[in-house]
C-alpha cells in the first residue's frame, strides 16, 4: 500500500504534465483559448435562460445565477466522464508500451476538468460579486464541498474507464445514463417543486446534494427566506456514497488494469 | 555522445518494478543476476469478436467467445549483470512477450519474474508523444511517462537538443517533424533514462544509416559500462556482434541457449526449414495470355547442384529455366523474365532484346529450353517470377506466364539498394523433353462396349526434368489420358477420364499407376493411345514423345 503511493508519487510529474497536456491541446490553436471553457456554460445560461425566464415564464428570479450554480458543478462531472471514459482506450499506444501507473490517464483527465472548473466558478464569482455578493459563512465549506465532489468524479470516472475496455458499449450507456441523471438533478428546476415522496428518492443521488449546497452559497445567500439545508443524515449520505464510489472506483480499476495492455 | 553518467537516483527505484513478482530468495537476485524467469508462461485471449458487446455479454451470459493463446511456456531464463542478452525467433514466437513481461507492461499469468534495476524501454520510440505538443514539451512529457524526474530533464535538456540534433526545431509541435526526426527525439529521450537495463525492440531497423549507426554506438556505450541489455532483432549481425548470449524462441518455447553464434546457426536452420515447407503449400495464382503462338512451360530455378528448389540464398548464383515450344513459325522472339516482391513492386525485368541477344527463327514445333544464369541478389523475403515470349516489334505476348513462381530468398549476410542483378541468357535445344517409355500394361485385347476398365500401367521418365503432377505444381502438370481411334482414323468424342500422376517422377524413376479406361459406345475395332497429358496446351505425346498405342476389338 505504501509502496503503491510511493510509486504514484513518482509519477506526480506525469499527472501534472499530462493535465497541462490536456488543458494545452484543447485550446492551442484556438483564438479564444482559455475562454471558450467559459463560454460554454455562458451560452448554455443564455438558452436555457430564454426558454424558462421567456418562452416558459418562469418565476425564478435572477435565472442565469440560479442555473450557473447548478451547471458549472455538474460539468465537472460530465466533461471528465465524457473525457475520461476513453482515457485508457484512447491511449492504447501508451498502455502497450510504456509502463507507468494506469489511473494517471484518468485521473489527468479529471484534473484538467477540474482546473477548468476551478476556473469556471472564479469567473462565475467575479461575475456574483460584481452583482452584489452577500458573502455567507457557507462559503468557507466550499472547498470541503468540492472536494467531495471531486471524491464522486475521479471515482466515477475511474469506473468507466476501466468498464469501457472490456465493454464498449458503457460508452453508449454513459450517454443515456446521463440525461438521465442530469434531469434526476435539480439543476434547472428548484428542488422545491418535487413532491415530498420524490424528494426522497433524489436525495440519494450525491449531486442533487451537491447542487443545493451550491446553489445555497451562490443563490439562495439573496433569498435568505429560501435558504434550505440538507439534514445532516443527507449530507453523510452524500459524503458516503461519493467515498464508497471513488474507492470502488480504484478497486476496480486496480483489479482491472494489470490486463489493460492485452485487452485494448 | 550525451555524457550518460550513472545517477543515483535511478539506484532508488531498484526493486520497484514488478514488486508483487519478486522472488524472494535473496541470493539469487544478487548482484550477478539482474533479470531472473522463472517457469514463466502467459497466456493471451484471442477474442472472436473484436468489439465486445454489452448486448451479446447479456444474451450469451458471458463475454464474448475467446480461446487461450499460450504465447511463452514455462520458460526460465537468467540474464546477469553486465550481460547483452539476445533473443532471436521467427514473428509471434513471443519475443516482444518477453520484453514487455519484463518492463511490467503485462503480468505473467504464471511462473515469477525477477527484475533487478531500473528500466528504460526502446519498445516504440516516441511512443508517448502527442503530436500537437512541442518537442521541448513532448521531452518533458516523454521524461515524466518514463519516470524520469523533471530536475534530470531540466540538468540534460541541452544535451539531449544536442544529441538529437533537433535545435532548430525544438518549438515546433512534433506534428511537423519527419518520421526520422520523431524517432531522433524519442531514442533520445530514452536512452537519457540512463537505465540499468535498457531493453531494445528492433529500434535498429528503423532510421537512416547515421541514426542507426548512432543507435549502434549508444548500445556499444551502454555494453562498456557494464549495463544489462536486452535485444529483440531480427538483424542478426547486430545479435552476434554485440551479444553474449542468445535464446532461440519457436512458439513461446525456449530452444537452445547458449553463445548467439550457435543461436544463429539453430535458427538460420530453423528458418531454412520452415521456407522450405512454406514452398511447397503456396501454390501461385495462375496469370496467363498470349497469343499461343510460342508455349512457356516448365518454369523452374535450379541451383548450382541442379536441383530444383523453391527458396534460394541471394548469393548463389541459379538458373531460371523453361521450356519453350513453337507452334507457329516466328522469327526472333523475345524471352524476358520480371521479378516482383510479395506487395507487387517490380524488382528487376530483363529480356533477350534488352540484353542485346537474337533468338533465332523458330520453326513450327521447335522446342527449347531457355535459361537465365544469375545471382538473385535480393533482399530476404517472398518473391514472384513472371517469364514471358513476346514479340519483338509489336511487343504482344505469345505466352506472359505471370507469377508463375513464387520462391524464397534467404541471405547470409545483409544487403541494401537496388543491384543489377546480371543476367546471362542461353538457349538449347531439347530432343528429348519428355521422353516416355511405357515398360509394361494390362491393357487387353478385346472390350465390351460401353465399360470401365482398369489397368495398370508402368511408365518410365527418360528425360533429364522431374514431372509434376498438376496438383502438386500447375507450372509443369503432368496427367495420364487416353483416346480412342476408329478405323477411319478419327478420335472419338468420348470425354476421358484422367488420371492424376499422385507423386513427382524424377528422371529415370518408374511409376506403376492404375488408369481406368472407358470402352467406346459401339462395337469394331479400336486404337486406344495413352499417353501423358500436359492440361495447358495439348498432348503431351503429339510432342514427339513415346506413348502406348494398342489395337482393341471393342465387343
Amino acid at each position: 500500500m505504501i509502496n503503491y503511493f510511493k510509486e504514484l508519487y513518482k509519477y506526480r510529474e506525469l499527472l501534472w504534465n499530462l493535465t497541462k497536456k490536456e488543458l494545452k491541446v484543447r485550446y492551442r490553436g484556438s483564438i479564444l483559448g482559455i475562454f471558450w471553457s467559459l463560454l460554454n456554460p455562458v451560452i448554455m445560461t443564455l438558452v436555457y435562460s430564454f426558454v424558462f425566464s421567456i418562452v416558459l415564464k418562469s418565476d425564478i428570479k435572477d435565472f442565469p445565477i440560479f442555473l450557473l450554480s447548478g451547471l458549472i458543478p455538474w460539468n465537472f462531472l460530465v466533461s471528465s466522464l465524457n473525457v475520461g471514459i476513453d482515457s485508457i482506450v484512447g491511449n492504447s499506444h501508451l498502455i502497450n508500451k510504456i509502463k507507468f501507473p494506469r489511473e494517471i490517464l484518468p485521473l489527468s483527465i479529471t484534473f484538467s476538468n477540474f482546473i477548468n472548473f476551478l476556473l469556471e466558478l472564479v469567473a462565475f464569482f467575479i461575475f456574483l460579486i460584481f452583482m452584489g455578493y452577500k458573502f455567507y459563512k457557507l462559503l468557507y465549506l466550499l472547498p470541503l464541498i468540492i472536494l467531495i465532489q471531486v471524491f464522486l468524479v475521479v471515482g466515477a470516472t475511474l469506473l468507466v474507464s476501466s468498464i469501457n475496455v472490456y465493454f464498449r458499449d458503457i460508452k453508449h450507456l454513459l450517454n443515456i445514463f446521463m440525461v438521465l441523471w442530469f434531469f434526476a438533478t435539480p439543476i434547472i428546476y428548484d428542488i422545491g417543486i418535487v413532491p415530498g415522496k420524490f424528494r426522497y428518492l433524489m436525495i440519494v443521488n450525491p449531486m442533487t446534494v451537491f447542487t443545493i449546497l451550491y446553489r445555497n452559497i451562490f443563490y439562495y445567500v439573496n433569498f435568505p427566506e429560501s435558504l434550505s439545508f440538507p439534514s445532516l443524515r443527507t449530507l453523510l449520505l452524500c459524503l458516503s456514497l461519493s467515498v464508497a464510489i471513488l474507492l470502488f472506483g480504484y478497486y476496480l480499476f486496480n483489479k482491472l488494469s494489470p490486463r489493460f495492455a492485452e485487452e485494448i | 555522445m550525451v555524457n550518460l553518467k550513472n545517477n543515483d537516483d535511478f539506484k532508488n527505484d531498484k526493486n520497484t518494478i514488478n514488486s508483487e513478482n519478486v522472488i524472494n530468495d535473496r541470493n539469487d537476485i544478487s548482484d550477478k543476476n539482474t533479470i531472473i524467469f522463472d517457469s514463466v508462461s502467459k497466456s493471451f485471449r484471442i477474442y472472436h469478436e473484436v468489439i465486445p458487446s454489452l448486448k451479446e455479454t447479456i444474451i450469451r451470459g458471458k463475454r464474448s467467445t475467446f480461446e487461450n493463446f499460450l504465447a511463452l511456456d514455462d520458460i526460465s531464463f537468467k540474464v546477469k549483470r553486465g550481460e547483452t542478452f539476445g533473443i532471436i525467433g521467427p514473428n509471434g514466437s513471443g519475443k516482444t512477450t518477453i520484453l514487455k513481461l519484463i518492463s511490467g507492461i503485462i503480468q505473467p499469468t504464471e511462473g515469477k519474474i525477477a527484475v533487478n534495476g531500473s528500466l528504460s524501454a526502446l519498445l516504440e520510440l516516441g511512443a508517448g508523444f502527442h503530436p500537437d505538443l512541442t518537442g521541448r514539451e513532448n521531452i518533458f512529457l516523454n521524461a515524466s511517462l518514463l519516470g524520469i524526474p523533471r530536475k534530470k530533464i531540466e540538468e540534460r535538456f541541452n544535451d539531449i537538443v544536442k544529441f538529437s540534433g533537433l535545435a532548430r526545431f525544438i518549438d515546433t509541435p512534433v506534428k511537423n517533424y519527419s518520421s526520422g526526426m520523431y524517432v531522433r527525439l524519442g531514442f533520445t529521450i530514452a536512452i537519457n533514462v540512463d537505465p540499468d537495463i535498457l531493453l531494445i525492440d528492433e529500434v535498429l531497423a528503423v532510421g537512416d544509416r547515421m541514426f542507426q549507426e548512432k543507435c549502434k554506438g549508444v548500445i556499444q556505450n551502454f555494453k562498456d559500462r557494464g549495463k544489462t541489455i536486452v535485444i529483440v532483432s531480427h538483424d542478426l549481425d547486430a545479435i552476434a556482434k554485440y551479444c553474449t548470449k542468445a535464446i532461440l524462441l519457436i512458439d513461446g518455447n525456449i530452444v537452445i541457449e547458449d553463445e548467439p553464434n550457435a543461436v544463429i546457426r539453430d535458427y538460420l536452420s530453423y528458418v531454412a526449414q520452415k521456407e522450405a515447407e512454406l514452398a511447397v503449400k503456396e501454390k501461385p495464382i495462375i496469370l496467363r495470355r498470349g497469343t499461343s503462338d510460342l508455349l512457356i512451360t516448365n518454369i523452374q530455378l535450379i541451383d548450382k547442384n541442379l536441383n530444383i528448389v523453391k527458396s534460394i540464398y541471394s548469393n548463389d548464383k541459379i538458373k531460371i529455366a523453361a521450356e519453350v515450344l513453337s507452334r507457329n513459325n516466328i522469327k526472333n522472339p523475345v524471352f524476358g523474365l520480371q521479378i516482383d516482391d510479395e506487395e507487387g513492386t517490380k524488382i528487376y525485368e530483363t529480356n533477350t532484346d534488352w540484353l542485346g541477344k537474337d533468338t533465332g527463327i523458330f520453326i513450327k514445333d521447335r522446342r527449347v529450353k531457355v535459361t537465365f544464369s544469375q545471382k538473385l541478389n535480393l533482399n530476404e523475403g517472398a518473391y514472384y517470377l513472371t517469364v514471358y515470349a513476346k514479340d519483338r516489334d509489336s511487343g504482344n505476348y505469345y505466352d506472359l506466364r505471370e507469377r508463375a513462381l513464387i520462391f524464397n530468398v534467404r541471405s547470409k549476410g545483409k544487403l541494401e539498394g537496388i543491384v543489377d542483378l546480371g543476367t546471362e541468357f542461353s538457349l538449347e535445344e531439347e530432343k528429348n523433353l519428355y521422353a516416355v517409355k511405357f515398360i509394361s500394361d494390362t491393357v487387353p485385347d478385346k472390350m465390351r462396349k460401353d465399360e470401365i476398365y482398369t489397368i495398370n500401367l508402368k511408365i518410365q521418365n527418360e528425360s533429364k526434368f522431374p514431372w509434376q503432377d498438376e496438383i502438386e505444381n500447375p507450372n509443369y502438370p503432368v496427367r495420364i489420358g487416353y483416346r480412342w481411334i476408329d478405323e477411319k482414323g478419327e478420335t472419338l468424342p468420348i470425354e476421358g477420364i484422367r488420371t492424376f500422376l499422385g507423386k513427382t517422377i524424377n528422371p529415370d524413376e518408374i511409376l506403376e499407376i492404375k488408369v481406368n479406361i472407358k470402352s467406346p459406345m459401339k462395337e469394331g475395332k479400336y486404337l486406344l493411345k495413352i499417353d501423358l497429358v500436359k492440361e495447358f496446351f495439348s498432348w503431351f505425346s503429339d510432342l514427339g514423345g513415346d506413348f502406348l498405342q494398342k489395337e482393341i476389338l471393342v465387343e
